[in-house]
């Protein structure tokens, strides 16, 4: 599954492909990011950082992408 | 004896340590006397809009000191208080102030379209930067011996203030709590548990739930500081943390699905909260094996579960954390507060022995004075103690199933009905069965809680042609909060049926939990 995949998943009626901030612009919250950080690890097969949940790591499709490469995920 | 709460803050915080800062939001400290200045010109400004006492006020504002100051202020002009949630759907807002009627609605410029949207008539619309503005003479802007004589007034049975909560008919109730209970459960705390000025509360948990009683409480009569964490911080743990250790938070009061996400994050470790003592929680049962995790890395703090729905007072028993818990024992809910008593009854209303399950009902001060403008629910849940003939006198049915062991603990075990706690929240699953057979192309609907995934799971039949779940969540969005929200969707061309025509929720129950670990 892709991030945008995961994304629909938690929030179907939002085009995330459309956002620049996911937080700002009210698409995701709290509950949201924890079911997200829980499929990315799932789904990836990495383990993310607590100290790595912080908004400039999830806010937007690049912005994930980034953080995947760097905890080594094999999608 | 104390019949208001507001003696508290009189004889309190505001004699006791009226520079001192009582609380910080953002950018903002306000200290003891101020938030009091404010709040009094709030009271008075409320009495020249409307000479009333005892009638609710709701406050549609966004959590942080002006929230504080408007409810002061509603209680100093001898009202009561309805904190609202300025995130709700239009549609919910419109009918709690239709069900409640408030008198007033005070609201900020910022906010005045939302508060319209929301059924707040420009009549009844106050705005806050107007009741407590400086009246620019150098006087005051109050009398405080009008507001002493309304205080006067009020007697400690009359309501302080007013929650709403989910309803299996569709709409929220108003569950009205007095200043009696409040103060009852206030001193208990404060006899049992070393509360001071030196306290530092991180409050978490919005204003429209009953933790915030305890909190601003412990600031009125303790001068605790209230220390506002921002909503944008709850999303990232590390940066909630982070806020935590900065501002030297000492007590917290929160529910624990955070708690249990810090932990599992691993940031307890990452982030030490050397000023952290008190850790309260509420509203859910912790996981031991999390609270195990917090209580190692916080050796000197001291941890208490309370339990109790906001029909109570806050909260009927509590259990200080004394041992270590293997992972996945039960944690009870301990024992009693004061002046409360929990009757474990049957189905025949008799009482359970030690070790028997039955329905958890309370009685004592604690009890809500019941739900505003409906007496029949009130007199559903608040109902004669069936162990007492002699006198009237009210027991509240939880509807939580519970034993007592013999040791005088009490543990939960799951509820008589279609209730649920999700992050915190209390959800009445049938409420978003009503508003999902609203959806059009929705034949019928059934919602199970899957427990372990934390899912509001639906299962619906449609009509005729398939509805997307994007749709239903779209349609749900305009009339339930988002923690209301189903987020597993299961259509079927049939919801299996009992053999009297009933859906089987068990059936269903029974496939949630097989498919899913």
């Amino acid at each position: 599954m892709s991030v945008l995949d995961l994304l629909a998943a938690i929030r179907p009626e939002f085009d995330f492909r459309a956002s620049d901030d996911f937080f700002a612009e009210g698409l995701l919250d709290s509950l949201d990011l924890i079911t997200l950080v829980a499929d990315l690890e799932k789904a990836y097969g990495v383990r993310i950082d607590g100290m790595a949940i912080v908004p400039e790591n999830f806010r937007n499709l690049e912005a994930i992408d980034r953080l995947l490469g760097e905890a080594g995920a094999r999608p | 004896m104390q019949t208001n709460v507001l003696d508290y803050f009189e004889h309190g915080a505001l004699r006791h340590c009226p520079d001192k800062v009582a609380i910080v939001d953002g950018g903002q400290r306000l200290s003891f006397a101020e938030l009091a200045a404010r709040a009094k010109r709030c009271a008075a400004r409320l009495v020249e809009r409307a000479d009333l006492l005892n009638s609710p006020v709701a406050v549609f504002l966004p959590k942080g000191a002006d929230v504080v100051v408007a409810d002061l202020g509603i209680a100093y002009s001898g009202n009561v208080y309805m904190n609202l949630d300025v995130k709700l759907p239009a549609q919910r807002l419109r009918n709690i102030l239709a069900h409640v009627a408030p008198h007033l609605v005070i609201s900020s410029r910022a906010l005045a379209a939302e508060a319209t949207a929301a059924g707040a008539q420009a009549a009844h619309l106050v705005f806050i930067e107007d009741l407590v503005a400086e009246p620019g003479d150098g006087r005051p802007g109050f009398d405080e011996a009008m507001l002493a004589a309304r205080r006067a007034r009020v007697i400690d049975t009359d309501p302080l203030c007013l929650i709403n909560t989910s309803g299996s008919t569709g709409t929220p109730k108003a569950v009205a709590l007095s200043h009696r209970g409040t103060v009852d459960f206030m001193d208990w705390v404060f006899d049992t548990f070393a509360f001071d000025e030196t306290m530092v509360i991180g409050s978490l948990s919005p204003f429209y739930f009953d933790i915030y009683t305890l909190e601003l409480n412990a600031c009125l009569a303790r001068g605790a500081t209230l220390v506002v964490i921002p909503e944008s911080l709850a999303i990232f743990p590390a940066k909630l943390m982070a806020f935590l250790a900065e501002h030297a938070v000492s007590f917290l009061f929160w529910v624990p699905s955070i708690m249990v996400h810090i932990a599992k994050l691993g940031l307890l470790e990452a982030v030490p909260l050397p000023a952290l003592k008190t850790v309260f929680f509420a509203g859910e049962v912790f996981p031991t094996r999390h609270l195990n995790h917090w209580r190692r890395a916080l050796p000197g703090a001291m941890f208490v579960n309370l339990y109790g729905p906001i029909e109570i007072h806050v909260d009927c028993t509590y259990f200080i954390v004394d041992r270590e818990f293997a992972d996945d024992e039960p944690l009870p809910i301990g024992f009693p507060c004061r002046n409360t008593d929990i009757l474990i009854l049957d189905e025949h209303d008799a009482p359970c022995a030690d070790g028997q399950l039955g329905e958890l009902c309370v009685r004592g001060s604690s009890l809500a004075l019941g739900y505003w403008n409906d007496r029949e629910k009130t007199a559903k849940a608040f109902v004669q103690n069936p162990l007492n003939r002699r006198y009237p006198e009210w027991i509240y049915r939880t509807g939580d199933l519970a034993v007592r062991r013999a040791n005088g603990e009490i543990h939960l075990a799951g509820r008589k009905d279609f209730q649920v706690k999700h992050m915190g929240y209390r959800i009445e699953l049938p409420e978003i069965e009503h508003h999902v057979i609203g959806v059009p192309g929705i034949a019928n609907a059934c919602v199970l809680y899957h427990a372990g995934k934390k899912e509001i799971t639906l299962f619906y039949e449609v009509e005729a042609d398939a509805v997307e779940p994007a749709a239903i969540r779209s349609h749900l969005a305009t009339l339930l909060p988002k923690y209301m929200l189903p987020t597993a969707f299961h259509p079927m061309p049939q919801l299996p049926r009992n053999p009297n025509g009933k859906i089987d929720r068990n059936g269903l129950k029974n496939t949630l939990e097989e498919s899913t670990p």
